[in-house]
């Protein structure tokens, strides 16, 4: 299975819509950079808030667009086929595909500490309560890419066509982002970078409520363990879907 | 020795209707051709045998393993009936990629498609995107995956469909030379040309029923009123025809084709050599054509027919009764 790992991904990544999205989410990041630093009454707060949630909204978006391209354009290339008369398991594709899928994100987070970085070296230090805060933020991101990943391919194993699963997904990440919103702008905390990140869980459309009722429960990291029974979930429904249905028939 | 694809009672029904109904088949080394019209159940069963499926009831094996396995798919190259590619792969990294999923090193998988490329005729397009190729051309590159890992079993539906004839004939070229290597291969179409040349056997479908099955002259043989036929395209005018005609008695039919007219004359050896000679010494310009299998299956097809009929007929006299 490694070797179809490395097969996808380095297809994957020579893809030149994967250097076209990284030079675009450069570009987007550098004007974040250079506009917000002296319209803003708290600069370094939105300097680090803004770019991150832009980005995050933008990689899960492209992660979609990857992995719907990935497993629903397989169907409707009639080239899955081929695939599952190989010698690989089932089990082995879906988890080999979503792996290397995976395996892009330690590159976006990395791109993103980066950002983080060249604002230190550009602005200094950043204060506590925001910079604490971005090692969390970055581990939260990783964990929901992975989830819109997983959320992708199930929901591909069903409709097999790549343009209305992104669509959907679509639909999903800004309901996400925008039903996070009201817990950003009434945190108590005053730590707005958190909500962002945190807005754009999936779980999130089901406890959005909790989020602004709970903001403790949020900035702790409570909802880590659902984050991730979320991305549980979705994994063996998918691997289990694929492996009984004869959908590809 | 055990068959190489041992196919037992096997039935699929999708909502209700049979698909395949009690297929029984056993194909060793050879060559076996599935023959039968638009929704006989070939491609259900084709799918099946590649483990894409699951048969409602009844058994199969692939070189005795289970269809999907990976010990089965090791041992199979399946090449679909339009078969999509990765568009914007050469052929030299498509075949790479599957040369890495079926587990062969980097040093044999090169000498392996650069051997492919030659064989099928491609090495000149290597470098290509798949995405100008024509339709022959995808083909080749199809056969060119489904042969990467040399496998013992090669499940092709309907490999011939949409090809020109020099495609064809490119791809018949393959087959054969994968016969003569002594592989099986196992292949669906619903045209009948070119079957009885490059198969030792055929199985005739019809609605999911096996209808025939055996050796093309032995079906021939065994079959009252089919029989092989001959066509010799003229590509002259009429009155080539006419004078043809008039010298030779005994021609069944003329068409009239692009360019000429078709004779078709029934299996008869004097015959077939005297037109040869009166078309050599008047310098027509002709091709010849022999069908086996295309008397044999519209034979094959309405003598079922004519049982249904009866059965027809049979079950309105109980009903009557």
């Amino acid at each position: 299975m490694l070797r179809f790992v490395r097969s996808e991904f380095s297809g994957l990544i020579k893809r030149p819509a994967f250097l076209m999205f990284l030079f675009l989410l450069s570009l987007v990041m550098m004007f974040q950079l250079t506009y917000n630093a002296d319209r803003l009454t708290s600069p370094m707060t939105s300097l680090v808030t803004t770019p991150l949630l832009l980005s995050n909204i933008m990689t899960s978006l492209f992660m979609a667009y990857l992995a719907s391209a990935s497993f629903a354009r397989e169907f409707e290339h009639r080239t899955l086929n081929i695939l599952l008369t190989t010698p690989l398991k089932r089990t082995e594709i879906y988890i080999g595909k979503m792996l290397s899928l995976f395996c892009l994100i330690p590159i976006m987070t990395v791109f993103n500490s980066l950002y983080v970085y060249s604002l230190t070296l550009s602005y200094g230090l950043l204060p506590d309560a925001i910079g604490n805060m971005v090692p969390y933020e970055l581990g939260l991101s990783a964990l929901y890419f992975a989830s819109i990943i997983s959320l992708t391919m199930l929901i591909s194993i069903f409709l097999r066509k790549s343009s209305t699963v992104l669509i959907i997904m679509v639909v999903f990440t800004l309901i996400s982002a925008f039903i996070g919103l009201p817990a950003v702008i009434t945190s108590p905390y005053g730590y707005s970078v958190n909500y962002g990140f945190v807005s754009l869980l999936p779980a999130s459309t089901m406890v959005s409520g909790m989020l602004v009722a709970n903001s403790y429960f949020v900035v702790e990291g409570g909802l880590v363990p659902l984050q991730l029974a979320f991305l549980l979930v979705t994994v063996i429904l998918g691997v289990l879907l694929f492996r009984r249905s004869e959908l590809w028939g | 020795m055990a068959p190489a694809v041992r196919i037992k009672s096997v039935s699929k029904q999708y909502t209700g209707n049979y698909a395949l109904n009690g297929i029984d088949i056993d194909i060793s080394q050879g060559s076996f051709g599935l023959i039968g019209p638009n929704g006989a159940g070939k491609t259900t069963l084709i799918k099946l045998l590649c483990g894409l499926l699951r048969p409602t009831s009844g058994t199969i094996s692939i070189m005795g393993h289970r269809p999907g396995s990976p010990e089965a798919n090791a041992s199979i190259g399946y090449l679909s009936e339009n078969q999509g590619y990765y568009e914007f792969n050469t052929p030299q990294q498509y075949l790479r990629y599957f040369g890495e999923l079926y587990g062969l090193s980097r040093s044999e998988m090169d000498a392996r498609i650069a051997e492919l490329l030659k064989m099928v005729n491609l090495h000149k397009n290597a470098r290509d995107p798949i995405s100008t190729f024509s339709r022959g051309m995808r083909q080749r590159v199809g056969i060119a995956r489904a042969m990467i890992h040399d496998p013992d079993i090669y499940i092709l539906d309907e490999p011939l469909s949409g090809l020109d004839p020099i495609g064809r004939k490119e791809f018949l070229r393959i087959l054969t030379d994968l016969k003569e290597a002594g592989r099986t291969i196992l292949l669906s179409s619903h045209e009948l040309k070119d079957m009885d040349t490059i198969c030792d056997e055929i199985c005739i479908l019809r609605q999911g029923i096996k209808i025939a099955q055996g050796n093309p002259n032995t079906l021939i043989a065994g079959a009252k009123g089919a029989h092989e036929t001959l066509s010799f395209n003229l590509h002259s005018p009429s009155d080539v025809l006419a004078r043809l005609q008039q010298d030779i008695p005994g021609i069944i039919s003329f068409t009239e084709i692009p360019g000429g007219f078709q004779l078709t004359i029934a299996h008869d050896p004097p015959l077939e050599r005297k037109i040869l000679r009166w078309l050599l010494v008047n310098k027509v310009d002709f091709s010849v054509q022999k069908h086996v299998i295309d008397s044999l299956y519209s034979y094959v097809f309405e003598e079922q027919q004519a049982v249904e009929v009866v059965d027809e007929h049979k079950d309105g006299e109980m009903e009557v009764l």
